[in-house]
Parts: structure tokens; sequence; C-alpha cells
């Protein structure tokens, strides 16, 4: 048995095609007459279910109704004559609507970021966020002796493990996967882990996003280019960038950069101290340690790298002066971006 | 680590302004964390004169006075320093409430049973240091209850400065103050000190037994001091950098430390038997140390100690003993000054939990000759100075080992090859000599000068000299490096697509916490293995790796909920982790959590979520990835309402996910008492489609032919099997059937449900005639009034 839309739809070609009062009396026969094919499905009715009865009895009623109406138009105009008609819509009622979807501020940032370099020619990809502590620290120049394992706290597993405490823990791992082929261009991000107590501008689990490159003539020149391209998309074309010198253990030279103030354009606020310049991420030159961990050759191959905090970018780009709000996903602070 | 901008340009020649000192420690490498202007903070202090004065009862020395603070506002102040104040005087007095720059908050308080409502400042005790008797007076009247900064002009600040683990030779004044002026083009000015004259033979005779511990050691006897209070020019440097003043003797070895980084320590010679013996802790010996802790020697790589010939008197560059040290009595004194290995160093802090400044410094590295030497001197001069030493002996100096300076090539092209920007030789070579570096004319030689410990590779050189000309000199160019495209992976791609379908369909991101408690472990969960747990947690609700995204889900459902937010559209992309053998797992899923109205503005009718629109967004989510069909497997889980969960399986059977109702009790201790629904897709396995280029099939050219048909069947009959069945049957010409109606109640026997489906037929190479598609229903009634004794109706 044919559908019931699809009945309406031969139903309705059949009317507009009669070109004579006669052959639309004959359409009407086919199907609203005794043994019409609509009134057929009519009496299918009765062994339906009441739920469906209910919804398939409106089917056919409306069909019946449009091919009602679609006769006397066509009467009309094959009277010679046809007028306008409508039923009357308060079109002021509001729409039966979701709220519309949103992604997370945090999400929306990484991508950003992620979509710029890709356009600078990085290649992303994930890497564990349970790390070795080969990967995390030994092949990225920090030894288990060394001072700056102090600046991170670090979380360990109940395995050999740690928690990555930084995404530049990614290094070796895909300078040895290229089988030292290089240029390499390589990004990531993810979450980081670090045993910090909780305050506003602390949270123990952050995203940072990493990146480096290196090959035969990477420079600090191009890294300082490459920051510059990436602070003017996220930022803004106006956005200066300011480069400080500072320490990790896997970057000589190594660079802490700041970005002019977002929101003050560099005469004083408060987000800025009244500096006119905010920190967004640390740099340098890669280790010759770190080079050698990765099958790299220190005397042929340089890099650059760096690494970014997603949460602090996040909120200095929407003015979010607590970084509780980001893992709250309170619905009022979601709706807002 | 704090500095006083006015105690560091003693080291600086000529005197530069305050912003200019202030913009070259950055420069310099260091983290500044904060500035305080003196000339701001001290803006809460004003100017008080002393009304009168009482001794203070049951005290020597200590006076209560009566103070001015403004016009007719008299405080009782106790004044707790040994400094004199007479009636008349004017001093800075901060009232209750006042903080600081050195971080001293004031209090009313009671002393020796007096109310004290405010306190009268030292120079140090302000942060400054002191320029005459460390505290000023006021003789003008007119100055009553005004701020001290319209008192006087104050031009000084307090710098809290990290130094990076990579400069130890910056833990001290003079290493900044070299930095600074190579980055500003001044001369640096070393303390004279005029060396104390070997006037007396006597000496302590010094044997290093662990020489990999202890490099170089040197101590000298200086006798005749006299102890006592120090000078306000020292009390009040030591002060400013918040160091405690204790007594000329130790504030001289504090004040060297704080000046030239290098720890030294000072012993009562008369405590010293015989010799100093550098050596580890024999086992069964103990000594407790200035804090009162015990150290004992157990095992062989027991800590370091400096003992005279029968037992230990220090914990080796960490802490002296209790015993050993300066006392009030003490008139003759050994003065320390040595070298330790920063591991050895490092590795007894960390076993024995004791640290110290000094320990701070020499775990991360000091200068066994420069600064070794010129600390000690500045010291022994000091004790004659300050202390009123008499006589000096000769310095015992035990260095088996004399370090050799490092040498590095760095010729400028291998600046320029880093930088990116063209350095003349001439420029590489200015710059490393502003630092101390000694250079051959060919740059193929420079000698690292020893406080240096940092400079382990040729490229600390080029950091070095990026500092020296500035790294603004950096200009950016893009690279002249072969380009390479720039991409993603698949999984990435199936994350975009999963986020786009679930944000166009309404639902809000979240970013959940990846940590969670212990307890409920089980739920909600899939994946098997055991659980990832930390071994150092930061607190229990932070303990384990979470094993499933729902959790977090659900709890922000609970946390919305409370803020009357109840139409919940929840999802979050992230890993989820698991230990199946010894290596830990981690998968990436997509968390969804669906309930209450199904729109948010609905003013006719308001449907409520349920079971299927949550299957629905699955299926969506599904095909947006191009997976293969899924199959709903009815499973028991934790956490999800029996016989309300299922499992997704695509494929040979491969589990891709899990779905179903939150457990109305969990959501009802929430306060939630409408149905929610939530599941979990493992990403991972589902990565394949979303990177496949599909190829285009010929779009169908003959007409297709729709039938409905409706069965009645026996409830325990599932939709799956009747419509595979259904399948089955119906030949190749099926091109899809869907489920149009279920229904159960009246007119149909109450063990059973009519199900009505919608089915189109279609032929790739002809139109089907009405007969073909008669053939094919037909074997589908009769194939299910055969499989599950179904009544077909409607034909
Ligand atoms: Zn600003």
């Amino acid at each position: 048995m044919q559908s019931i839309p699809e009945l309406l739809e031969r139903a309705l070609a059949h009317v507009l095609a009669s070109d004579s009062l006669a052959a639309l009396e004959q359409a009407r026969v086919q199907y609203l007459g005794k043994s019409g094919e609509l009134t057929a499905r009519m009496k299918m009715l009765a062994s339906l279910a009441p739920e469906i009865k209910k919804q398939f009895g409106q089917a056919v009623n409306t069909a019946k109704g449009r091919i009602e109406e679609a006769i006397e138009q066509r009467k009309a105009a094959l009277q010679a004559g046809a007028r306008p008609s409508g039923p009357s819509l308060d079109i002021t009622l509001p729409g039966r609507r979701r709220l519309a979807g949103r992604v997370h501020p945090m999400t929306a940032t990484a991508e950003a970021m992620k979509q710029i370099l890709i356009g600078l020619g990085f290649s992303y990809d994930d890497y564990p966020d349970i790390e070795t502590e080969y990967y995390n620290f030994d092949s990225l120049n920090t030894p288990a002796w060394h001072p700056a394992r102090d600046l991170h706290d670090t979380f360990y597993t109940d395995g050999e493990h740690v928690m990555r405490t930084h995404t530049t823990a990614y290094q070796a791992r895909v300078m040895q996967a290229s089988g030292g082929q290089v240029p390499i261009r390589a990004i990531t991000t993810g979450r980081c882990y670090r045993k910090d107590d909780i305050d506003a501008s602390h949270f123990p689990i952050f995203q940072q996003l990493d990146a480096f490159a290196v090959g035969h003539n990477i420079t600090m020149s191009d890294l300082r280019w490459t920051l510059t391209e990436l602070a003017k998309g996220l930022f803004g074309p106006d956005t200066k960038l300011r480069f400080r010198p500072s320490y990790f253990p896997f970057t000589t030279p190594s660079a802490e950069v700041d970005v002019s103030c977002v929101v003050c354009r560099q005469k004083g606020c408060a987000l800025c101290s009244r500096t006119g310049w905010l920190e967004v991420l640390g740099s340098g030159m890669m280790r010759p340690e770190v080079l050698r961990a990765g099958g790299l050759d220190p005397e042929r191959h340089q890099g650059f790298a760096f690494g970014i905090g997603v949460d602090r970018v996040t909120m200095l780009r929407h003015q979010i002066n607590d970084i509780r709000h980001l893992y709250q996903n309170e619905e009022a602070f979601l709706r807002q971006f | 680590m704090i500095v006083n901008t006015e105690w560091l340009l003693d080291y600086l020649t000529p005197r530069v302004p305050l912003t200019e000192l202030l913009a070259a420690l950055p420069r310099v490498g260091l983290d500044v964390e904060a500035t305080h202007h003196l000339s701001g903070t001290l803006a809460a202090v004003r100017v008080g004169f002393v009304r009168a004065k009482r001794p203070l009862e049951g005290t020597e020395g200590r006076y209560v006075c009566d103070m001015e603070v403004a016009r007719g506002d008299l405080r009782q102040i106790v004044c707790a320093s040994a400094h004199p104040v007479e009636v008349g005087w004017g001093v800075p007095v901060a009232l209750p409430g006042t903080e600081l720059p050195t971080g001293t908050v004031i209090h009313e308080e009671t002393m020796h049973g007096v109310l004290s409502q405010g306190m009268i400042c030292l120079d140090g005790e302000m942060g400054m240091v002191a320029k005459g008797t460390g505290l000023q007076v006021f003789h003008d009247e007119a100055l009553l209850g005004r701020s001290l900064t319209e008192a006087i002009a104050i031009d000084e600040a307090l710098v809290h400065v990290k130094v990076y683990p990579n400069r130890p030779d910056c833990l001290g004044l003079i290493g900044i103050a070299r930095e600074a002026a190579a980055m500003l083009g001044l001369q640096l000015v070393l303390p004279t000190a005029p060396l104390p004259p070997d006037s007396s033979a006597a000496a302590v005779p010094v044997e290093i037994l662990a020489p990999s511990l202890c490099t170089r050691y040197t101590c000298q006897v200086l006798q005749g001091v006299r102890v006592a209070p120090s000078p306000a020019w020292l009390a009040s440097r030591l002060m400013a950098v918040g160091s405690r003043p204790i007594n000329n003797v130790v504030d001289i070895t504090n004040f060297t430390m704080h000046e030239w980084g290098q720890p030294l320590h000072a012993f009562d010679l008369h405590r010293v038997r015989e010799k100093i013996v550098v050596r580890r802790f024999a086992a069964g010996e103990s000594l407790r140390l200035l804090d009162g802790r015990t150290v004992e020697g157990v095992g062989d790589d027991a800590p370091l100690a400096i003992a005279d010939a029968h037992a230990p008197m220090a914990l080796a560059g960490i802490m002296g003993g209790e015993t050993s040290g300066i006392a009030e009595s003490t008139t003759d004194v050994l003065l320390e000054a040595a070298h330790f290995e920063p591991t050895g160093i490092r590795m007894s802090s960390r076993r024995l939990g004791v640290s110290s400044d000094s320990c701070y410094r020499f775990e991360r590295g000091m200068d066994p000759n420069e600064t070794l030497n010129g600390a000690r001197y500045r010291a022994a001069a000091l004790l004659f100075s300050v202390a009123g030493a008499k006589s000096a002996g000769p310095v015992a100096d035990a260095y088996p080992t004399p370090a050799k300076p490092k040498v590095f090539a760095m010729p400028a092209e291998r600046v320029s090859r880093c930088l990116g920007i063209t350095v003349q030789p001439e420029q590489v070579a200015s710059c490393l000599t502003k630092l101390g570096y000694r250079c051959s004319e060919d740059l193929q030689r420079v000698e690292v000068p020893s406080r240096r410990v940092d400079v382990d590779d040729a490229v600390v050189l080029i950091e070095d000299v990026a500092r020296v000309l500035g790294y603004d000199a950096i200009t950016p160019s893009p690279s002249s490096e072969t380009p390479t495209a720039g991409g993603s992976t698949a999984l990435d791609q199936a994350r975009s697509i999963g986020r786009r379908l679930l944000v166009g369909g309404g639902f809000l991101e979240l970013r959940g916490v990846p940590l969670e408690a212990l307890e409920g472990e089980a739920l909600y969960s899939q994946i098997t293995g055991a659980s990832v747990t930390l071994a150092n947690p930061l607190n229990a609700d932070l303990a384990r790796v979470r094993r499933s995204l729902v959790p977090f889900l659900v709890k922000t459902a609970v946390y919305n909920a409370s803020r009357r937010s109840m139409n919940f559209r929840y999802f979050e992309i992230d890993k989820i982790f698991s230990r199946p053998a010894a290596e830990p797992e981690e998968h990436w899923a997509v968390g969804i959590l669906l309930g209450g109205a199904l729109n948010d503005a609905d003013w006719s009718t308001r449907s409520e979520t349920d079971f299927f629109d949550l299957k629905g967004v699955v299926e969506s989510l599904l095909e947006a990835l191009r997976a293969p069909r899924a199959s709903f497997i009815p499973v028991t889980i934790e956490g999800y309402a029996p016989g309300t969960a299922a499992r997704i399986t695509v494929g040979n059977g491969e589990t891709v996910g899990v779905l179903g109702q939150i457990a109305p009790e969990t959501l009802a201790a929430g306060r939630i008492q409408q149905p929610v629904f939530a599941g979990e897709l493992f990403l991972g396995r589902l990565t394949e489609g979303s990177r496949a280029t599909p190829a285009f099939a010929a779009l169908p050219r003959y007409p297709a032919v729709f039938r409905d048909l409706s069965f009645v069947v026996d409830r325990a009959v599932a939709y799956a099997a009747m419509e595979d069945a259904i399948r089955r049957a119906a030949g190749p010409q099926l091109e899809s059937v869907d489920c149009m109606d279920v229904f159960a109640g009246k007119g149909i026997a109450p063990d059973r449900r009519s199900v009505a489906v919608s089915m189109v037929f279609r032929a790739p190479d002809r139109t089907l005639a009405s007969e073909d598609v008669n053939t094919a229903v037909d074997g589908i009634a009769a194939q299910l009034a055969r499989e599950f004794g179904a009544e077909v109706r409607g034909r």
C-alpha cells in the first residue's frame, strides 16, 4: 500500500493536471469517492492502535483537506478567477527552540592556536598524559638530581609513571619517531598535572600547548616570527611581543614572552598590573641534550620550542578572573562564549 | 630572594636612577615577582612625637612611650627595639592595620602586660637601609602626623626576585650587581676588604676525607671578638631583606652570604678540638642541630659532617650543631668558608628533610674560587671592623683538586646561526668580557669564570651574548628552513566532527577534572583493567585518574541543577584511563549527558527527553563518524538504572561505547527528580570513518516503492531482531526500513504489541513492478510469522 505522503503528492498532481471540470470531478472520485484511494486508507484506521490511529488519522485528514482545497482552487481557477487566502498566524510568538550549544572557551582557545600553527606548517598529534620519568624529565635535560625538578611538583602514579607536568614531554617522542628526518614542526596540546594547591590562579590540572621546530636553519629569529604571527592571530594584528631572558632546563637561550596587554593596549590596567604587558609563554632554543635524546645531532640540527598555558591564555582572552570558572562548568559561564 | 636596591647600589658606580636599575633586573634573567617602591608603601607610616616615656616594667632598658601621632591623638606604644628614643623626638610610627613593605602587619598587642597601640619603626623594619643611627628622628613639630614620605625623600625599593636554579651566582648581591653592570654599562664595585694581617699563629689544621663531597675547605682563626648587637648599617640591611639580626658575628656571616652568595660558618674556637675533619657521619654518631633536630650516621652514604678530632660539629653546608656555634661568651672564632658538591648536599637535605639558606645555595652550586675567597676576606675584615677582632691567624686551605676553568669556542658565526641575526666578533667578545669571560682574539678560546656553574655547554654563551645585546636585538624573520605542510590526525578530525555535531545539537561542552576520588571505581565504567591511582595525591578527591567521563557530567548536572538550570545537554571529549596490564592505557572518549525538556523555549507543548533522545544523539554521532552499523546490547553497569543500559558494538562486535539512564537514586541525592540519560563513546575506535574519503555511488535512477506494514508480536520480541528478520527476508531490493510506531494496549492482547514499519524498495536497473514488491512483502510477513509468530495488519 502506498504511503500517505506519496498518495497525496500523486493526487495533488492529478488535480492540477485536470483541465476541465469533468476531469476534476473524476479526480475527486478517484481519491475521495466512496471507494476512493484515500477513503480506503480511512477504512484501515479501525484496525490501528489508538495512538497511531490518531496520528495516521490526522495524516489522512490533512491529506483529505489538502486535496479538497486543491480541488476547490482548481475549480475556481478553471471557472476563471483565483483569490489569495491563508490562515492568520501570530508570528510574534517565540520559536520552539533549543539554546545554542557552546564550545568550552579553553577548547576554542586551543583550537584557535592550533589552527594558526597548522597554517604555519606544524603537524598536530596527541601524546600520553601518563608519562615515563624519562620523557617527562630526563629527555628534557632534567635528570633526577637536577634542582629544576623542584620547579614542578609532580604526581606519581602507583606504577613507574608520572602524570606529565608539561606537554613538552612529547619532544623526544616526536624526534625519535621521525627517524632523524628534518625539518620537523610539531605541536600538541593536552592536560598537564602539578601538585599545586587550588586558588584563583592555580589548579592542579591545566592545559598546555607545546610547539617545536627543528631543522638545519631554525633560529631564534624564526621563533620570534612564529610567536609574533601566533600572537597577532590570537590577540589581534596590533599585538606586540617582548622577550625576556628566562630559564628552562630544555632550552638555551630561553625567553619568557610577554604580549602587549589585550585590554588597555599598554595604557596600564588591572589585568596587566599597570605594566602594559602580559606574560603568556616560555620559549627558547632546544638544548643539545634534548636534540640528542631525540636522536638528532646538535652539531647539525637546531630548533626552537615553546609552551603556552591554555588556561592562562583563555583567561586573558576573555578577562576571566578566576581559573576555577574554567573547571566549574556553570551554565551561566559556559553560555557566555 | 629580596633585594634592597639601595644595598645593591653599594656595588655599582656611577649611581643610576632607581627606574633604570629596576629595568635591568629582568634583562639579567631574574624573575621579578614583585617590586615594592618604599616611596609608595611607606606613605602609611607617619611622624609621631614622643610626649612621655617611662620604663617598661619587667624589662631592662625598654620603654613605654606616649606618642602623639596626630594633633591631639595620643597612643601608648611600647618601644620594642634597643634603639634609644627621647621625649620630644619625632619618629616614624606605624599604627595598627599598617602593612610594612617587609610584610609585617602592625596589630595592637600587649607586651609585658602593657597595651601597645602601634610600632616605632627602625629603618630596617621599614625595608630601608640605615644611613644614620637606624632610626629616623625629626625635630620639626610641623611634621606631626604627616606621612613619612612627606618628611623624607625615599628612592628605594624592595624587589622580590626568583633566581632560577641555573644561576646560583645571582644568589648574592654582587652576582646581581655584576650582571646589572654589564646590562647598564656600569662599573662593579667590590667591597674593599683590607686583608687582616696574620697577626697570630693560631690555626686549626684541616683534613678532607670525603673529597668527592667537599671540593675545598678553608678556615681561619680570629681572636678577641666581642659578641654584641650589630651596628645600624648592618642590622638594617639584614632586616630589610627579611633576615633577623642576631649578634654581630652571626650577622657578619649572614651579611656576607647576602653580599657574595657564599655561605659561611663561624664556630666558637674553644669548641673545636685539635682539627677540622670533613668526613661522613660514622655509624652510631649523632648531632643535635641548631633547629633542635638530630642527625644520625647510618649506612655508607651517611651525610657529610664537619667534625673536630672527636665528633661532628655541623651538618656540612646545611646547618651548624647546637653547641659549637657562637655564644654571648665567644671571644675566638673559627671562620669556615668551604665548597661542597651540590648533589651530596641536595641528597642529604632531601633525605633528612633539613634545609637552610646555606643548603639552598650549595645545592645549586657555589664558586670554589673567587667568590669563596672574596667572602672569606670580607667576613674576616668585618670581624675586625665590626666585632672587634684583634688578631687573625693564617688561613688553613684544603683544596685537593682545584677546579679547572671550562673553555669553549664561540665564533661569531655560531652566535649568528643560532640567533638568526648577524652578530660581529667584536660584539661577541665585548658581551662575554662584560660578564667576566676571558676571550681569545679569534674567540676559539673563551674561558668561563668559575662562579658560572651553569655554563655546561657553549649554548649558554650564546644566551649570555643575547642577554647583553638585549633580546630586542633578535628581530623576527620568517624561516629559511624548508617549509612543511601542517596537518592533523584522524582522531583530531573525529573530535572536531563530534564537537561540531553536538554543539549544533544544542549541547554545551564541559571541561572536566580528570582526577577523582577513589570510591565508585566501577561507576558507569566499561573499560577493563585496574585503575591508575596517584601515589601522592593532593587530596582524597583527586586520587584516581578517571575511568569514565560520565561521573563528571553527572556532577555538573547536579551543580547546575542547584542553580536552577534543569535542561541538561552536556558533553565532554577527553581521555579515560586504566591499566589492563603493566602499561597504562589512555582512550579518547566522548561523554554525553541529556535530561530535562527537549526544548528550552516551548510555549505549546513541553516534551521531556527520554532514552531514545540520547540514543538518537549517539546514532547521529556514529553516522557523522561514518561508523559501521551499530548494535545496542542490554547490559548491567553500575550507576545506570537496571534495564536501561546498553553496550554499543559495531562491526565484528567491538564495543565502542555505553549508554543508559542514570540511576534515579544518584540524582535524587543531588535533588534532580527528572530522568537523566548519559553515555560514552570510545572515540579512538571510531576514527577510521572520519579519515576515509568517501567514493561516489551512482544516484538512484528508478523510482522507489514505499510500503508500510504493521505487525502484532509478543512484547518480548526485540525490534532489532524483527528488523534483522525483515532485512534477511526482503532481499536486495529493500533500500531502507524504519520503525514508525510501536503500540500496546487497547485492541491488542496484553502480552503483545503492534510494531509498524515503513519500507522503501528500489532496484538499481529498472522500475520495480508492484508484483516484485508484493512478493518481497509476502516473504517478510511469512518470515516474521515463522520466527516471531507475528500477525500482519494493514496489507
Ligand atoms: Zn593592561
